[in-house]
């Protein structure tokens, strides 16, 4: 027994892993992932008997527990492919584009939003950013407390996302609703409710964007003027695009930008050190983002080979989780502490290989902006008293509520 | 001095981070991709960019040669 190595209770290990390469580290309900996601995987990552080891829990799949490593299958679509994004696979669900396709599919769908999605593009955005975290300060500042989440951080990158995308942030609130219905609504009927709406929705948005003929944001774009194999992009695929966007645009933004303000709250004098010197708001975000990674992503392999002395069998799942790379103490000094002048910080928070998240420019233009105009305004930053946080871990890493106070 | 920097395109995916360490030595294209292989660079006082630009490179693929 290695720490924590057992023999499997529901599904055999199978016959191609050797039993020194088995654990039972269950990424998605430990129940200490509700309250420092990171510092279990900084564990595992520090403990693992090899870099590459089988999990007996969900059904058995590979967790990937080396930087080097997950980069290299992130990197490697061939034999790593993305066409499930969960684990166990989801049987019948309809296809992510452009995020459960591999190259040289994927290269097509991709890029059309590469297009419309470059740093160059984004500058528009700094601005509204700036504008409209004012705006949202400007509500809660005098009462010297709030639920920063529900302030800040939820309406504000989803105002921004669906600005980009093409649809009416006016109804952020509506749709930020149907997409936690669809993740966390507490029976199947509310969560199939919830993905019937948003079809129909979504239905509706392309119709009016076909008839509108424009192509300023995102949607209109891929109608009016996108193009695959150099065919329009049938509705289906559209269809696919824009629920990828609802959900993808709605989650992670929301959930590092209030890990940069839980950082504060929680760090007395990290403000001041920040403000002090405006140099290090630029990488203070990059430095939460691989401090705290919000993903891990799931790849399966394409077939049978042999890989950093393991046996894989095609079907294999694996986690390549950015969160785990990130928390690697080999390529990162130290991993779990949050260093302003952190040097060679090449992590992997919006993944590596042809997945690169494509919305990183947006949400790196966000961050930066939001801090440098909240920071100053929100003095003394720090968590209510008594406050017990709790994070959501699995797929999607996130704090799940940030009650805060300040000066006034 | 003269420092040579070779970009392995196959596995540039457009993090933009070299530029945002190097705004002066690593030019990109429409899409965040790097376009700077091949780049000669003798100004010593860029030094410290090229460097650090190559250093924030997500997937490994830039590297520098000392000419």
């Amino acid at each position: 027994m290695v720490g924590g190595v057992i023999q499997t209770q529901d599904r055999p290990v199978p016959d191609h892993v050797e039993p020194t390469y088995v654990v039972d580290w269950d990424y998605l309900k430990d129940p200490r992932l509700q309250i420092d996601p990171h510092g279990l995987y900084a564990k595992w990552t520090a403990e693992a008997p090899h870099e590459v080891v089988w999990t007996t829990a969900n059904g058995g799949h590979w967790m990937i527990l080396s930087n080097e490593a997950i980069v290299e299958a992130l990197q490697t679509p061939e034999l790593f492919s993305s066409k499930h994004t969960g684990i166990p696979p989801r049987p019948g669900a309809a296809k992510l584009i452009p995020e459960e396709l591999d190259p040289p599919e994927h290269t097509k769908y991709r890029s059309q939003l590469n297009k419309r999605l470059g740093p160059k593009m984004i500058k528009y955005f700094d601005g509204r950013a700036r504008a409209m975290a004012n705006e949202l300060i400007d509500r809660v500042q005098a009462a010297g407390k709030c639920d920063l989440m529900q302030a800040l951080t939820i309406p504000l990158p989803c105002s921004l996302f669906l600005d980009m995308v093409g649809l009416p942030s006016e109804r952020t609130e509506e749709f930020v609703q149907w997409k936690d219905e669809l993740f966390q609504g507490s029976n199947n009927e509310i969560r199939i409710g919830a993905q019937q709406r948003i079809n129909a929705y979504l239905e509706e948005a392309i119709a009016l964007k076909r008839k509108d003929g424009g192509a300023d944001d995102l949607l209109g774009y891929l109608v009016n003027e996108g193009r695959i194999d150099d065919e329009p992009i049938t509705q289906a695929d559209l269809m696919a695009y824009a629920f990828l966007f609802f959900i993808a645009g709605l989650d992670t933004v929301t959930a590092t930008m209030t890990n940069c303000f839980h950082y504060i709250a929680t760090h007395p004098g990290a403000q001041d050190k920040l403000l002090e010197n405006r140099s290090f708001l630029i990488d203070f975000p990059e430095e939460i983002l691989r401090r705290y990674s919000v993903v891990n992503s799931v790849r399966t392999a394409t077939r049978d080979f042999e890989w950093r002395g393991v046996q894989i069998k095609a079907e294999d799942q694996f986690v390549a989780g950015t969160a785990f790379a990130n928390v690697d103490g080999k390529e990162f000094p130290d991993p779990l502490t949050v260093d302003f002048e952190r040097e060679n910080n090449r992590h992997i928070g919006f993944g590596a290989g042809p997945h690169r998240c494509a919305g990183s420019h947006l949400a790196r233009t966000e961050l930066v902006a939001v801090m440098q105009e909240v920071l100053p305004r929100l003095p003394n930053l720090r968590l209510q008293p008594g406050t017990d946080l709790k994070y959501y871990a699995g797929g999607l890493i996130g704090l799940t509520e940030l009650p805060v106070e300040w000066d006034v | 001095m003269e420092l040579k920097i070779t970009v392995d395109r196959s596995k540039c995916s457009g993090h933009a981070r070299c530029a945002m360490k190097g705004p002066d030595v690593y030019e990109l294209d429409d899409e965040g991709f790097c376009i700077s292989d091949g780049k000669i660079v003798t100004d010593e006082s860029l030094r410290t960019q090229v460097i650090h630009g190559m250093k924030a490179c997500p997937e490994r693929a830039i590297s520098v040669i000392e000419a």
